[in-house]
């Protein structure tokens, strides 16, 4: 961890889940800032953690910057897992690691559709288990469980 | 706008139109295993490019999730890798397990491990069936029902369901395992080598598999890890990763198997590596069912775990406490935990989120399939069509936990 702080010097926020470090975890965990996202991936790589494990994005609308994307990834010979993440805000964007790992690609793009957040330098940046034209962002809190009222004008299906 | 439901957008064609096709295999189509959509673009009898398209079977597990209680949520994980579902309960249960920092009894860890190694075995021979009936060789399906039959038996016994079962509970089980299962199991493992001995003579050497499968679908060791693969195709590409012995739960560690690796990458070294997994959670199944301690089967903390039945017939406390679990459901503390389990596609990873309430904030499902799903570009991409139904075969996907 020190040589990936080293490595990214004003990137990196805090340190968690290592003893030392800035707070307890289940997992190590670096938070990064957003603008350091792609070295800091690249670090964490370049210390032997190759596997893609995944990329998810999690919403807390009432926060200011309201995406947390959180990145997993381990190196199976020392069978360690690191937990990378960062915050991002509406209407911002982030770097996408898909040059570092192939597999980013579709969860990067599922954050972008379920989410809304876009990836610069995903080579595919559309909707992926949406429909090319869906309008809105349904994994987002304020986003109705029923669907678009288009869907549902009589609202039978609301909760 | 009315949003168009199902209408996709055409994937991009190269300039040499007139010199290719584009070829779409799905999302209705009997080798794909499910709803996936390949858009192939051929030249000749070679695929320059594919592009799948998934999002077929969303159903928005992961959205309504959050909208259920931490029991309510187990019934949904169920419906994504619906071929193993006990597998989802048990990654689901003990990612909510460590956020409320309950251990659950020995027994109960026992009868986990046991019916997630049935899952394991039914899983395969749903696959090998499937994938062996996808290259023509239509007797090995019903070989593979047959045998799965009696693990269906062993789940309706256990829980009164076939299938999404969602017999594992946070805390523990639904019910205890009935004193009939150890004979059924006994029954099971008596006839076991005999279904695998068929399978062995029938494909092993059997020309027209072998020259279908092997060579095929190669990926390799580096390739598997950028893309994430995981599960009996990383595996079978040499890497010996297994997350029941990498980061064991729910007492594997006392359990004593082999992780099967080969070193070719190819479809039929899946084939292998597949097979010999069954011997292997065979073996497990065995000692599970032997050396099943006695003792309670769930977590004594009254706070997650419903009363006995017998106890609210007699006590009012009983009663109410079952009706307060049961409709507002337990809180879990606030905090977020990774949870990896092996599922038979892979790392079927966890990542929930909890806001101390008693719905999950956000359950993110790692799917192996979708990381397996996603490298199905590059391996396709080279190869002749005519392969292309034996590569997607063998990475063995399942597109309820890829759409989720």
């Amino acid at each position: 961890m020190q040589s990936v702080r080293a490595a990214v010097p004003d990137g990196i926020e805090a340190v968690l889940g290592l003893p030392g470090g800035d707070g307890p975890a289940d997992v190590p965990t670096l938070r990064v800032k957003r603008g350091r996202w792609f070295e800091a991936v690249a670090a964490v790589k370049a210390q032997g953690f190759d596997f893609f494990a995944d990329l998810a994005g999690v919403d807390y609308p009432q926060r200011a910057a309201r995406f947390d994307i959180v990145l997993h990834l381990r190196d199976l010979g020392t069978r360690r897992l690191v937990r990378c993440r960062t915050e991002v805000g509406e209407g911002e964007s982030l770097a996408s690691v898909e040059p570092l790992f192939a597999g980013a690609g579709w969860p990067e793009r599922e954050v972008f559709d379920l989410l809304g957040v876009p990836f610069t330098g995903n080579a595919d940046l559309r909707r992926l288990l949406l429909p090319d034209d869906w309008q809105g962002h349904p994994l987002r809190r304020d986003y109705p469980l029923t669907g678009p009222r288009e869907l549902d004008p009589d609202g039978k299906y609301a909760m | 706008m009315v949003p168009r439901l199902g209408r996709r957008g055409p994937p991009e064609v190269s300039p040499r139109l007139a010199e290719t096709t584009v070829l779409n295999m799905g999302p209705q189509h009997p080798a794909t295993h499910g709803v996936l959509r390949l858009v192939l673009e051929l030249d000749g009898e070679t695929v320059l490019r594919c592009v799948p398209e998934i999002g077929y079977l969303h159903t928005g597990i992961e959205k309504n999730v959050e909208h259920h209680t931490w029991q309510q949520a187990i019934t949904d994980t169920d419906r994504m890798d619906y071929l193993s579902p006990l597998m989802n309960n048990l990654g689901f249960c003990l990612a909510a397990e460590r956020l409320l920092g309950i251990p659950v009894p020995e027994r109960c860890n026992y009868i986990r491990v046991l019916m997630a190694e049935l899952s394991r075995i039914a899983s395969h021979l749903v696959w090998i069936g499937t994938y062996a009936l996808d290259l023509g060789a239509v007797s090995v399906y019903f070989y593979a029902f047959q045998a799965r039959e009696a693990i269906m038996d062993m789940y309706e016994t256990v829980s009164g369901a076939r299938m999404n079962l969602s017999y594992i509970r946070v805390g523990g089980l639904q019910y205890d395992i009935p004193p009939q299962l150890a004979a059924m199991v006994d029954r099971f493992l008596q006839e076991f080598p005999r279904w695998m001995h068929d399978f062995r003579a029938l494909l092993d050497d059997n020309p027209i598999f072998v020259g279908r499968t092997k060579g095929i679908g190669l990926m390799s060791a580096d390739q598997c890890r950028g893309f994430g693969v995981s599960g009996p195709s990383l595996r079978a590409a040499g890497v010996a990763y297994d997350v029941r012995k990498a980061a064991p739960y729910s007492g594997y560690e006392a359990f004593d198997f082999n992780v099967p690796t080969r070193p070719e990458g190819d479809c039929y070294a899946r084939y292998v590596v597949r097979l010999a997994e069954m011997d292997q959670s065979a073996r497990i199944v065995r000692q599970a069912i032997d050396g099943m301690p006695e003792g309670p089967w769930r977590s004594e903390d009254r706070k997650i775990t419903l009363p006995p039945r017998e106890e609210l017939q007699t006590s009012m406390e009983s009663l109410i406490h079952h009706f307060k679990l049961a409709s507002t459901g337990f809180k879990v503390p606030a905090g977020e935990v990774y949870q990896a389990i092996e599922s038979p596609r892979g790392e079927i990873g966890f990542f929930v989120v909890s806001d101390g309430g008693t719905h999950p904030y956000r359950m993110r499902v790692r799917a192996p399939s979708y990381f397996n799903t996603q490298a199905l570009k590059y391996i396709l991409e080279g190869q002749l069509v005519a392969d292309a139904v034996a590569a997607v075969g063998s990475l063995d996907m399942i597109m309820g936990e890829v759409d989720r």
